[in-house]
C-alpha cells in the first residue's frame, strides 16, 4: 500500500471517528521526512534530538539522503511526506511536478558550495582554471554554482573540461589527481580540503550564489496534513531559537552527525543562516535558476517557465510564525 | 531586633529598593530609546535598500552610467547607515547578514559594468547571470533589512513592555515598602508608646503597675520591662520597709543586748525589749524621755561624757560595771553617732551588751592557757606558735631557755630572726606548706657549738573557726641521740654486711612471702647472682625451677618453724659445688615465724675427703670381705702369731678363671654378682677363724692359720674348687646358669721354716697361682 493510499484511509477513518464522536488517532500517525545529510539540516537534527517534534505531538520519522535531489526523489515517489532540498533542485523539479510546494527554508548560505582545487594542478586563482578538469554533480546546485562562478569570472564553460560524478566520489577522485578541481557542497567540500592538506585550495567565492535549503511537500499533502506541517514548522522555529541561544549544543550535535571535529562544526555553522524563513530573495533565486535550467538544457520549456511564486505556500509558515515571512508575500 | 536597627534596616531597604527601581526604570527607558533608534535605523535602511533595488532594476534595463553612479552613491549611503562593514558584538543576525550581502554587491556591480558591450551569447549569458545575482542579492538585502526592522520592532516592543512592567512593579514595591514602614512604626513604636503612657498614668495615680512587660526585644520593650521592674521594685520596697520595720523590731527585741536610739536632745526615740527589761519598765514609759530621767543621776553621771562625745560625732566604746540588787554585771557599751550625708549628727545608736559571761570565759581561758603553758613548758621540745607573718605569738619555756629570751622578747621575734640562718633555710619550704594547710614534718641538721645537732620539726596549721590558716604551731625535738643510735646501728649493719659478704657461706634471709630480704656477696662469688639486686625478689625468680622444686618443701617446712638441713649439688660459673644448706626459722617473741635465715656451706672438699676416706676403708664394699689394707694388717699379725706359736700357716691366692670375659660379655653388674657369689662360697668353705679377703678385681686371698701340714691346705683348696665350680643361680645371655671356676695358688709357711715377710709370702702364693693358671685353670698349685 502506498503512503498516499494509506493517507486516504487515515482520512476516512478520521472522518468516521469524528462522526462517532470518538477522538481521532490519525494525528498520531508518523510524519515521514527525507533529510539531506549535511550542515544545512541542523535545525531538523536539533528539533529531533531535543524532542521538539514530540513536544508538538508529532511522531517524525526521518530518512537520511546524501543529496537534496535524492530526498526530492523520495517525495515524488510518495515515500515521504516532506523533503529537504536545495532551491536549484526544486527549480528543476518544478518542470516535472507542478504540485511541489515549499513551505519554508531551514537554512541559507552563500558558502555552502565551494570550489576546491589542487595547488599541484597549478591552480592559485580563477584564471588558472582554464583548461583544467573540473568535476561536479550534474543537475544540482553545485553545477549551478560552478556555472555562475565561471560566468562571474568571465570564463566560458568550454574553457574548462567538466566532469559529472556522484557526490561521494568527488573527494577521492580529486585527491588521486584524476581531476584538478571540484565544485561541491559541505561537508564534502571541507572533507576534500582536509584530505588534500596543504595541496588543497578553496577558490574565492564572490557571493555569486546564495543557496536556500527548503522544506518541500506536495499540495495534496498540505491538504491532508496541514496541521502537522504547521506543528513541524513551529518545532523548527523553536530549534532556530535553541541554535542561537545554545550554539555549543548545536555544534556538538553537528559533530556527532557529520563525524567532524569541533572547529569544523563551528566553521560550518558560521557559514549558515539557520532561520526558518520564506524570503523574497528565494523567489529571485528560483527565477534565475529556472532560466538557467532551460538555457543550459536541464529542462525543457514549452515557452512558459514555471511560476516560482506558485512553488511557495506561505500560509503554513504564516500560521506557525508570522514574523518569519517577507511582507511581499 | 532593636528599633534603631529595624529603622536603619527599613531605611536601607527603602533606599535600596528605590534606587534599584529607579535604576531599573531608567535602564528600561534607555533600552526602549535605544531600540526605538535601532528600529528607526532599520526602517531607514529598508527604505534605502528598496531604492537601491529600483536603481538596480533601472540599470538592468538601461545600463546607463548615470544609473550606475546613482547606484554606487546609494550603496555607499546604505553602507554608512549600516555602520560600516565591521560587525558589532550585539548586532542583530539580520543586520550582520545585511552587511555581508551589502559588502559583496559592489564587486558584482563592477563586474557587471565591465562586461563587454559586444553582444555575444557568452556576454549575454554572463550579463544575465550577474544581473540575476545582483537583483537576488539586493532582494536579499531587502529581506534582511525587513527582518532587521521586524526584530528591532519586536525588541522595542519587548523593551517597552519591560519598561511598563518595571514602572508598575516599582510603584507597587515602593507602595509596599511604605505600607510596611507604616505598619512597622505603628506596631513597633506607637502601640508600645501608648501602652507605656497608660502605665505611667496608672503609676502616677498611685496604682502600682503590675501588668506584664512587653516581649519585644527592642528599646521600647526594654523600656517597658525596665518600667515594669521599677514598679515591681517600688511595690516590693514598700512591703519590704514595712516588713523590715517588723523584723527590725523583732530582731532588736531578740538580740541579747540593750539597743536604743537617742536623739540630739538626749531623749529616747527607740528602745528594744531588753532595754525595757534592763530598766524594769515598758516602752511607753521611756520613749520621749531624757536619758538622765530614765537612768537616774548616778548612772547618768557615768555615761554623760561618753554620750556627749558621741553626740559630738565621736564613736564611744567602753565597759561599765553595773550593780543592781547586789548582783554585778559588766556591760560593753557602744555609742554610734547617726550621721546624715553631710556629717551632721542626727542622734546616737546606743548598744549595750552584757559581757559578764564573756569575762568569765576569758578568765577561764586565761587559766587554761596557763595550764597549757605549764604543760608545754615541761615538754622536752621547742614549742612555738606563729602567725602567717611568722611572728612569734607563743614560745614555751624550753624555747625561752634555749634561746635565752624572756616571753616578752620572744613575742617581738619572728622565726627568721629567732633561729640561725641555716636552720631557718631548712624550715622555709615547710612553712610554705603548713601555711597552705598541710601538716608536715622534717628532720634537720645544724652544727651547734661544733657538734652535729639533729632535730625533727613538726609543723601544724593553726586554723580559725572558718578553717582559714592563720598561723602555725612548730614543735621541734632534738633527735641527735636517736640519729647517733641509728648511725651506730647502720655502722653495725655495715660491719655485719661486710662480715657476711666475706664469709665463704651463702647467707640470706627469706620472708613469709618467699621473698629474699637479704643476700650476701657470696651469692655473686659462687653463683654469679647480683646479690644487691636480690632483695625484694621471690626465690623462685632467682634460682632455676629444678632447684626451687628441690628446696620448696624444705622452705615451707622451715617457714612453719622447723629447722631444716639438706645437701644439694649445684653448678654455677663452671664450678660444681656440694652444698649443705640450713634453714633457720626467725621466730619472734610471740612464736610467730617471720622468715628464714639460710646458711649454705660449700662441702665439696668435705665430700671429697669422705670419698677418700671411703677409698681407704678396710672393708671391700662389694663383697663385705676385708680388703687389701686389712689383709696386710692381718697377714702380718698372722705371720707373727704363727712364728710365735710355731704353727704352720697357708696363704691361698685365688682368682676367677676368665673373669674378664664374664665382665666383657655379661657386663660389670653381672661380674659384680659373680664376685659376690664367689666370695660367699669362699667364706662357706673355710673356718670361722680363717680370713678371706679381696685384694682387687677377682683376686682373693685366704689366710689359713694353725695348718699343721700343707696337705690340709690342699684339701681345703680342693673343696673350694668344687664349691666354686657348682652352677650359680645367675643366668648368662642364653639363660643358662653361669658356671665359674677358680685357680688357686698356695704358699705354705711351716713352723720350722725360716721367717718370712707378708710380702714374700704373698709373692710365693701369687707365683703358685700363676702356675695353677698355667696348668689349665680350675686347679690348685702349691708353691
Amino acid at each position: 500500500m502506498t503512503r498516499k493510499r494509506f493517507a486516504l484511509l487515515r482520512l476516512t477513518l478520521a472522518c468516521v471517528c469524528a462522526l462517532l464522536g470518538v477522538s481521532s488517532a490519525a494525528t498520531a500517525a508518523p510524519l515521514h521526512l527525507a533529510v539531506s545529510s549535511g550542515p544545512v539540516s541542523l535545525l531538523i537534527y536539533v528539533a529531533e534530538s531535543q524532542g521538539l517534534f514530540q513536544q508538538q505531538g508529532l511522531d517524525v520519522v526521518h530518512t537520511e539522503c546524501y543529496s537534496g535531489r535524492a530526498c526530492l526523489k523520495l517525495l515524488t515517489e510518495d515515500t515521504v511526506d516532506l523533503a529537504t532540498s536545495a532551491d536549484l533542485v526544486l527549480a528543476l523539479g518544478s518542470f516535472v511536478r507542478k504540485d511541489l510546494a515549499i513551505i519554508g527554508t531551514v537554512s541559507a548560505s552563500s558558502h555552502q558550495i565551494k570550489l576546491v582545487a589542487r595547488r599541484s594542478a597549478g591552480i592559485t586563482g580563477p584564471e588558472q582554471m582554464r583548461g583544467k578538469r573540473v568535476a561536479t554533480v550534474q543537475g544540482t546546485s553545485a553545477q549551478y554554482f560552478l556555472d555562475s562562478w565561471l560566468l562571474f569570472h568571465g570564463i566560458e564553460n568550454q574553457a574548462i573540461r567538466p566532469l559529472f560524478l556522484r557526490p561521494d566520489n568527488l573527494g577521492a577522485v580529486l585527491q588521486n589527481g584524476d581531476i584538478d578541481a571540484i565544485a561541491i557542497w559541505e561537508p564534502l567540500a571541507g572533507n576534500a580540503l582536509k584530505a588534500l592538506g596543504d595541496d588543497g585550495l578553496a577558490l574565492p567565492n564572490p557571493r555569486i550564489y546564495t543557496q536556500h535549503f527548503a522544506l518541500v511537500t506536495t499540495r495534496a499533502d498540505i491538504s491532508t496534513r496541514r496541521s502537522d506541517f504547521v506543528k513541524l514548522l513551529r518545532a523548527l522555529v523553536r530549534a532556530q531559537q535553541l541554535v542561537r541561544e545554545q550554539p555549543h549544543i548545536a555544534a556538538q550535535l553537528l559533530m556527532r552527525r557529520l563525524n567532524i571535529d569541533a572547529a569544523a562544526a563551528l566553521a560550518l555553522m558560521k557559514e549558515q543562516d539557520y532561520r526558518v524563513r520564506l524570503d523574497q530573495s528565494l523567489i529571485s533565486t528560483l527565477s534565475g535558476e529556472l532560466r538557467w535550467a532551460v538555457r543550459e538544457g536541464h529542462a525543457k520549456s514549452d515557452g512558459e517557465l514555471p511560476n516560482p511564486l506558485r512553488m511557495v505556500d506561505s500560509t503554513l509558515l504564516r500560521e506557525a510564525s508570522p514574523s518569519s515571512l517577507d511582507p511581499v508575500k | 531586633m532593636k528599633i534603631r536597627n529595624l529603622m536603619f534596616a527599613a531605611m536601607v531597604v527603602s533606599v535600596t529598593v528605590g534606587l534599584a527601581a529607579t535604576l531599573a526604570v531608567l535602564n528600561a527607558g534607555q533600552e526602549e530609546s535605544r531600540t526605538t533608534a535601532v528600529r528607526s535605523r532599520a526602517q531607514q535602511a529598508s527604505h534605502e535598500v528598496s531604492a537601491l533595488l529600483v536603481l538596480t532594476q533601472e540599470y538592468a534595463r538601461h545600463a546607463e552610467p548615470r544609473a550606475a553612479e546613482q547606484w554606487h552613491a546609494r550603496h555607499a549611503t546604505i553602507l554608512s547607515a549600516l555602520g560600516g562593514t565591521k560587525p558589532q558584538v550585539d548586532d542583530d543576525p539580520a543586520l550582520v547578514e545585511l552587511r555581508d550581502v551589502s559588502a559583496s554587491l559592489p564587486e558584482l556591480f563592477t563586474t557587471l559594468e565591465k562586461v563587454p558591450k559586444i553582444d555575444t551569447p557568452f556576454n549575454e549569458r554572463r550579463k544575465e547571470v550577474l544581473l540575476d545575482q545582483l537583483l537576488t542579492s539586493t532582494q536579499a538585502m531587502s529581506d534582511y533589512a525587513y527582518q532587521w526592522y521586524q526584530n528591532a520592532n519586536a525588541t522595542r516592543r519587548a523593551a517597552n513592555d519591560r519598561f511598563q512592567v518595571l514602572a508598575f512593579a516599582t510603584l507597587t514595591v515602593l507602595l509596599l515598602v511604605l505600607l510596611a514602614l507604616i505598619f512597622l512604626v505603628n506596631f513597633r513604636v506607637l502601640v508600645p508608646l501608648w501602652q507605656l503612657e497608660q502605665a505611667t498614668t496608672a503609676v502616677g495615680q498611685g496604682n502600682a503597675y503590675m501588668g506584664g512587660g512587653s516581649d519585644a526585644q527592642d528599646e521600647l520593650g526594654d523600656l517597658s520591662r525596665s518600667f515594669e521592674q521599677m514598679t515591681r521594685k517600688l511595690a516590693r520596697s514598700s512591703l519590704q520597709i514595712q516588713e523590715s520595720e517588723k523584723r527590725l523590731r523583732l530582731i532588736t527585741d531578740n538580740m541579747p543586748g540593750l539597743i536604743a536610739y537617742i536623739d540630739t536632745t538626749q531623749r529616747y526615740q527607740f528602745v528594744n525589749a531588753h532595754f525595757h527589761a534592763f530598766l524594769g519598765d515598758n516602752a511607753s514609759v521611756f520613749l520621749g524621755k531624757t536619758v538622765a530621767e530614765c537612768v537616774g543621776p548616778s548612772n547618768y553621771a557615768v555615761l554623760q561624757p561618753y554620750l556627749e562625745a558621741a553626740l559630738a560625732g565621736e564613736r564611744q566604746h567602753y565597759e561599765r560595771l553595773n550593780t543592781s540588787d547586789g548582783e554585778s554585771q559588766t556591760l560593753l557599751v557602744d555609742y554610734i553617732p547617726d550621721l546624715d550625708a553631710h556629717g551632721t549628727v542626727l542622734g546616737v545608736f546606743a548598744l549595750a551588751v552584757d559581757i559578764s559571761e564573756l569575762k568569765t570565759v576569758q578568765h577561764a581561758y586565761a587559766q587554761g592557757e596557763a595550764r597549757l603553758r605549764a604543760i608545754t613548758d615541761h615538754i622536752p621540745a621547742l614549742v612555738g606558735h606563729f602567725d602567717r607573718e611568722e611572728r612569734c605569738l607563743f614560745a614555751n619555756a624550753t624555747v625561752l631557755k634555749a634561746f635565752g629570751k624572756t616571753a616578752q622578747e620572744a613575742h617581738q621575734l619572728t622565726l627568721k630572726s629567732g633561729i640561725d640562718a641555716d636552720s631557718y633555710a631548712q624550715h622555709v619550704p615547710y612553712i610554705r606548706r603548713v601555711l597552705a594547710g598541710e601538716t608536715c614534718n622534717f628532720e634537720g641538721h645544724v652544727v651547734r657549738n661544733g657538734r652535729d645537732t639533729y632535730f625533727q620539726a613538726n609543723l601544724v596549721p593553726d586554723r580559725n573557726p572558718e578553717g582559714d590558716v592563720q598561723g602555725f604551731y612548730l614543735m621541734t625535738f632534738d633527735v641527735s641521740k636517736v640519729r647517733s643510735a641509728e648511725q651506730a646501728r647502720k655502722r653495725s649493719e655495715d660491719r655485719l654486711r661486710k662480715i657476711a659478704d666475706n664469709l665463704p657461706v651463702l647467707i640470706s634471709y627469706i620472708d613469709q612471702d618467699e621473698r629474699i630480704q637479704f643476700a650476701n656477696r657470696t651469692y655473686e662469688t659462687w653463683l654469679g647472682k647480683d646479690y644487691e639486686a636480690m632483695p625484694g625478689k621471690k626465690i623462685q625468680d632467682i634460682i632455676s625451677t629444678e632447684q626451687y622444686q628441690l628446696r620448696k618443701g624444705y622452705l615451707q617446712r622451715a617457714l612453719q618453724g622447723e629447722h631444716i638441713e639438706f645437701d644439694a649439688t649445684t653448678t654455677a660459673l663452671g664450678i660444681t659445688r656440694e652444698l649443705n644448706t640450713s634453714y633457720l626459722p626467725d621466730v619472734d617473741a610471740d612464736g610467730k615465724v617471720l622468715g628464714v635465715y639460710t646458711l649454705t656451706l660449700d662441702v665439696t672438699a668435705l665430700k671429697a675427703y669422705e670419698a677418700q676416706l671411703k677409698a681407704q676403708a678396710r672393708v671391700d664394699t662389694l663383697t663385705g670381705l676385708p680388703n687389701r689394707l686389712q689383709f696386710n694388717e692381718k697377714i702380718a699379725e698372722a705371720l707373727e702369731r704363727a712364728q710365735r706359736s710355731k704353727q704352720g700357716l697357708a696363704l691361698m691366692f685365688l682368682d676367677i678363671d676368665r673373669f674378664k670375659s664374664i665382665n666383657d660379655t655379661l657386663g660389670h653388674a653381672m661380674g659384680d654378682a659373680v664376685l659376690k657369689e664367689f666370695s660367699k662360697r669362699l667364706q662357706a668353705h673355710v673356718r670361722q677363724v680363717d680370713l678371706v679377703a679381696r685384694l682387687a678385681g677377682d683376686e682373693f686371698v685366704v689366710i689359713l692359720e694353725a695348718v699343721r701340714h700343707r696337705d690340709e691346705a690342699i684339701v681345703v683348696a680342693r673343696k673350694i674348687l668344687q664349691a666354686v665350680a657348682q652352677p650359680q643361680d645367675l643366668k648368662d645371655l642364653q639363660g643358662q646358669p653361669i658356671t665359674a671356676t677358680t685357680s688357686i695358688g698356695i704358699a705354705y709357711q711351716g713352723s720350722d721354716d725360716a721367717d718370712t715377710t707378708p710380702k714374700a709370702l704373698l709373692a710365693r702364693a701369687d707365683e703358685a697361682l700363676y702356675a695353677a693358671k698355667g696348668a689349665g685353670r680350675n686347679t690348685v698349685h702349691l708353691a
